[in-house]
């Protein structure tokens, strides 16, 4: 079986920008002829031959033993044909070549701790420090060795031997940090990175990354570092750390409260950066109400200039997350703020147009579609926008409104299938609205053929619904579905419930139609729908799914489950060539939840 | 609880005798749901009532009672009963008398205990999957129930993907840092100081030595994927350390394949430790190596057929629509012929490749089944998969044989001995 491979953790992070950093400095120093080989050799790993590829390799290490291109790939390779032990005379030998080289000490390390050899780990560690006593780099990468193969107690030594050969702290704080972090010694852990942050803004981003590594497992010791951080005199920036250390520790309300404090007192700069990261990490933290807090600051903090490229990827932020007024708020500052006719502007106006109208705010919606038109005659999306508003129009049980948008934007049919199918569906509702069923069913058709996703889906099931339909229930359904859409769900469905008995084929599946829009709105109307659907239309397509409903609705009441589970078990048994026989069975046993006893 | 049985019992009795009939659960093609048949014998057996297994007819049919409510439970579940009135059984013990076939009575539900960490996912393991897809109760325990002597209260124990050499499927090194493993390894370590154990590599050992006692006692073993290999490799390390140092803090013991007592383990002998820590894999017992570079294709497997009347132990593990079926991937997947003791009883096999599929076996008064292979229906398995839905595969020949195992316990013990 193969594993995902993990996230990179702790001390790994200095390896992985080392890891980084290395392939282009060593194909720089690689002449041209050994290049190609590499590259002949990285052909056939590619290819599955890393027999082949090992043997280039080598190949290339005989005539330059310290070629660092070689040598990464060699282990590379190597690794993956589960032969890392080949690789060690080849390291030995290019040390021997190039003993001043710390890549070559860092692989030679890495080899020996993943054949489980400890005690050459220590070996090698050793030579290495011996060989550059005042350099960092062979401490903190004998550390991570140490680290890697579970040794964290010497590693903790290692790097506290670095930091005294290198006249004390804040030497190797970031991967002491570390190593306190994931054996859960808070305090020491908050001490170190207190100290990478005083070393200046060169160091913030680094211990912004160390921060969010930690964030999942060690938020307590990101807790006390935001106390450090954040006293009573402090400077602004370190304010500013704590503020986003505060969102990595999950505490969103000391965060939001601390950066309130440190934006009041910094200047325009400062106050974006600060927004920026915050938002940043409340993303990352999965902390949406933050990070549109941030935004807010964000655009507060920046100049007029810079405000219009800001904020339409915000209000897309917004949007994401179900805000619409947030995203209706900072659409309507871009629409008034972006040079009219520019692309933003023009985008602006489209997405604010189309929230508005599905926040059924038609009149404002459209003014913004006449002045969207004034300024794009020629736009192509205009017919698709017209429909948009025309359909929140007759949500709010404006028929004429709707209409008139209709006659006064569209002088063509539009061309793409999106804008046709919605326009289509406008279409077939005003028909059915006016008892025009011949019309609307047609018109709902051709909507069905030229939507996706939801809105055709509820465009098949209203043709199907028509093309069965008596004259009254086509007129319920109408007045049914006009409530819906204004909102009055409770009186729509009751239209549908009150119909008087008659011989239709639409009768079950208009009750289901009934009833499922009262479920979405929580109604308790949903059980006299679908009890009607069952005890009027036993032998329907439409009564496994009336009785499927029905069970639902009794699992989700207290003390409901035992009802919940007889009506599946009469779905099954009753109808058993029902299509929803399948799903009433795997419903039934995670309500049973019989096994396991234990 | 045992009024409302009792209730249930009497209420079958009755129907069954004013019904004068039984039912036949067909197993062969026919059949509508093979997995949750299962399910239905076993809940006849759980409400005290008895059934019969006809080995080789119709694929292994079951016979149970005629009952409205054995009727019903059928229909919930899916599965497909046929009546049969007292002239065709007639007919159909005629049939299995003249031919290789036999009935296997079934007596009593069996007590099932799965082998598995806390907090692991029952989609990850096979077994838990068919047991709760079929409807069949089982308890869960780990290390700590095990080395408190527990297992001898259950009739059946499951063991899957565990590796029992204590090196967390030599995952550890390719794997550092990431929170799963970090998880595994905590908790391992966390039970080997509960128990007093120097490293987790002695708390696997001493938890072998656990389930081979409970085989020895009477206990019904089955163990698929890692659970296999690295239960014999722990039995027979007892005097050797195997484990690399990433999982006690020391090398293996150099020449550590030559230290192993191949006395103590089930299955297997003579085999050659894989030594290298960085390679998932732990011995040449396993012929597929499936996360080495020198990785074998999968085939297919073949069941063997045996003498239902003669052999009806091995007849009920092989039980069958399909006598071929397509391999899958472990950790461990298969196990090389050279490394099988001679008295393992191979109950399938991939024709002339130098491995087997399924293997059975006697130890002390019980038994131990090894089925290698993580998942019958997931053939690749890469974690990270979606789980396997058996609403899929109702009809998963390998699946079958994990639930041959399940009920294979139920059968009424003289008919057991071999």
């Amino acid at each position: 079986m193969a594993r995902r491979r993990p996230r990179t953790a702790s001390l790994a992070g200095c390896a992985l920008w080392l890891g980084l950093a290395l392939p282009v400095f060593a194909a720089a120093q690689t002449p041209f002829h050994e290049r190609q080989r590499v590259l002949e050799a990285e052909a056939r790993e590619r290819a599955g031959d890393l027999a082949g590829a090992q043997r280039i390799l080598q190949e290339v290490l005989t005539a330059r033993p310290a070629d660092l291109s070689a040598i990464l790939m060699l282990e590379r390779v190597s690794r993956s044909a589960g032969d890392l032990e080949s690789v060690l005379p080849w390291i030995e030998r290019a040390l021997a070549a190039a003993p001043e080289q710390a890549v070559l000490r860092q692989v030679h390390l890495r080899i020996l701790g993943d054949l489980g050899r400890t005690r050459e780990v220590g070996l090698a560690g050793a030579e290495w420090i011996r060989s550059a006593p005042r350099e960092l780099s062979p401490y903190r990468e004998f550390a991570l060795a140490l680290a890697r193969i579970g040794a964290r107690d010497s590693a903790l030594a290692i790097l506290e031997r670095g930091r005294r050969a290198a006249g004390g702290p804040p030497a190797l704080a970031a991967e002491l940090a570390d190593l306190h972090a994931v054996q859960g010694r808070w305090a020491l852990a908050a001490g170190e990175w207190m100290r990478v942050a005083r070393q200046g803004p060169a160091f913030k981003a680094l211990l912004i990354e160390k921060l969010r590594l930690h964030a999942s497992t060690a938020a307590p010791g990101i807790r006390l570092l935001v106390d450090s951080l954040w006293r009573p005199g402090a400077p602004p920036e370190l304010g500013a750390l704590a503020a986003v250390a505060a969102t990595y520790a999950g505490d969103e309300m000391r965060a939001r409260q601390i950066a309130a404090e440190v934006l009041a007192l910094v200047d325009s700069r400062a106050r974006r950066e600060l927004a920026e990261s915050l938002a940043q990490a409340a993303r990352e933290a999965g902390r949406p109400g933050l990070a549109s807090w941030s935004y807010e600051q964000l655009l507060d903090a920046v100049p007029a200039a810079e405000w219009v490229p800001l904020a339409l990827p915000i209000a897309q932020f917004h949007l994401s997350r179900g805000d619409t007024v947030a995203a209706t708020a900072v659409l309507q500052r871009t629409v008034d703020r972006a040079p009219p006719g520019s692309p933003t502007h023009r985008s602006a106006s489209a997405l604010l147009l189309e929230v508005r109208a599905a926040r059924g705010e038609g009149a404002e919606a459209r003014a913004l579609l006449e002045e969207y038109a004034r300024r794009h005659p020629k736009d192509a999306s205009l017919p698709r926008l017209a429909a948009v508003v025309a359909a929140a129009h007759l949500r709010a049980g404006d028929r004429r409104g709707a209409e008139k948008i209709l006659e006064r934007f569209l002088s063509a049919e539009p061309s793409d299938a999106k804008a046709l199918g919605l326009l289509a569906a406008v279409r077939g509702r005003i028909a059915l609205y006016e008892g025009k069923w011949d019309e609307a069913r047609d018109a709902l058709r051709l909507a069905a053929s030229a939507l996706t996703g939801v809105t055709r889906t509820e465009a098949i099931e209203l043709v199907s619904l028509l093309e069965a339909c008596t004259p009254n229930e086509c007129r319920a359904l109408a007045a049914a579905l006009r409530a819906i859409e204004a909102g009055e769900v409770a009186e729509g469905a009751a239209r549908v419930l009150v119909l008087p008995k008659e011989e239709s084929g639409a009768r079950p599946g208009l009750l289901l139609w009934a009833a499922r829009h009262a479920q979405a709105a929580r109604l308790p109307l949903a059980a006299p729908l679908l009890e009607a659907a069952l005890r009027d239309h036993p032998q329907a397509a439409e009564a496994p799914a009336a009785l499927l409903g029905l069970a639902e609705m009794a699992a989700a009441e207290p003390g409901g489950m035992a009802r919940a589970q007889a009506m599946l078990e009469r779905l099954i048994l009753e109808y058993p060539g029902s299509a929803l026989v399948p799903l009433a069975r795997r419903r039934l046993e995670e309500l049973r939840t019989r096994v396991p006893s234990s | 609880m045992r009024t409302a049985l009792l209730t249930v019992a009497l209420a079958l009795g009755l129907a069954r005798a004013s019904a004068a009939q039984d039912l036949l659960v067909p197993m062969d093609a026919t059949q509508s749901n093979h997995l949750r048949a299962y399910g239905l014998a076993y809940w006849v057996l759980k409400q005290d009532g008895s059934a019969e297994w006809l080995l080789n007819y119709r694929s292994g049919s079951f016979l149970l009672p005629d009952a409205p409510e054995i009727r019903r439970e059928a229909a919930l579940r899916g599965v497909r009963v046929e009546p049969v009135s007292g002239d065709g059984l007639a007919a159909i013990r005629a049939e299995i008398e003249r031919s290789n076939m036999e009935s296997v009575l079934l007596e009593k539900a069996p007590r099932i205990a799965v082998y598995t960490p806390p907090n692991s996912s029952p989609w990850d393991d096979a077994v838990t999957l068919a047991l709760r897809y079929a409807g069949i109760e089982y308890e869960d325990l780990w290390d700590g129930e095990v080395l408190k002597g527990e297992l001898p209260r259950f009739d059946w124990l499951h063991l899957h993907h565990e590796d029992f050499t204590g090196q967390y499927s030599k995952f550890y090194l390719t794997y550092a840092g990431a929170p799963w493993l970090a998880d595994e390894v905590a908790r391992n370590r966390d039970m080997a100081q509960t128990f007093g154990f120097e490293n987790v590599p002695a708390l696997k050992k001493a938890v072998a030595a656990k389930i081979r006692e409970y085989v020895e006692g009477g206990g019904f073993l089955f163990a698929m994927c890692t659970a296999t290999e690295t239960l014999d490799l722990a039995l027979a390390a007892a005097g050797a350390d195997i484990a690399a140092a990433f999982a006690d803090g020391d090398p293996m013991d150099p020449g550590a394949s030559a230290k192993l007592d191949w006395s103590r383990s089930l299955a297997f002998q003579g085999a050659e430790l894989v030594e290298n820590p960085a390679v998932s894999a732990f011995s040449d017992i396993d012929g597929h190596q499936v996360n080495t570079p020198w990785r074998q294709p999968l085939g297919a497997f073949q069941l063997f057929d045996f003498s239902a009347k003669i052999d009806p132990v091995p007849a009920m593990l092989t039980q069958s629509h399909e006598s071929v079926i397509e391999d899958f991937y472990g950790i461990t997947t298969s196990f090389r012929r050279e490394r099988l003791k001679p008295s393992v009883l191979v109950l399938a096999e991939e024709p002339a490749a130098p491995w087997v599929k399924y293997i059975h076996g006697n130890f002390g008064k019980g038994t131990w089944t090894f089925l290698g292979g993580h998942d019958p229906e997931d053939p690749q398995h890469v974690v990270g998969d979606p789980p396997t839905d058996l609403d899929l595969h109702p009809h998963s020949p390998g699946y079958r044989l994990i639930l041959n195992n399940v009920l294979f316990p139920a059968a009424k013990k003289k008919q057991l001995r071999t």
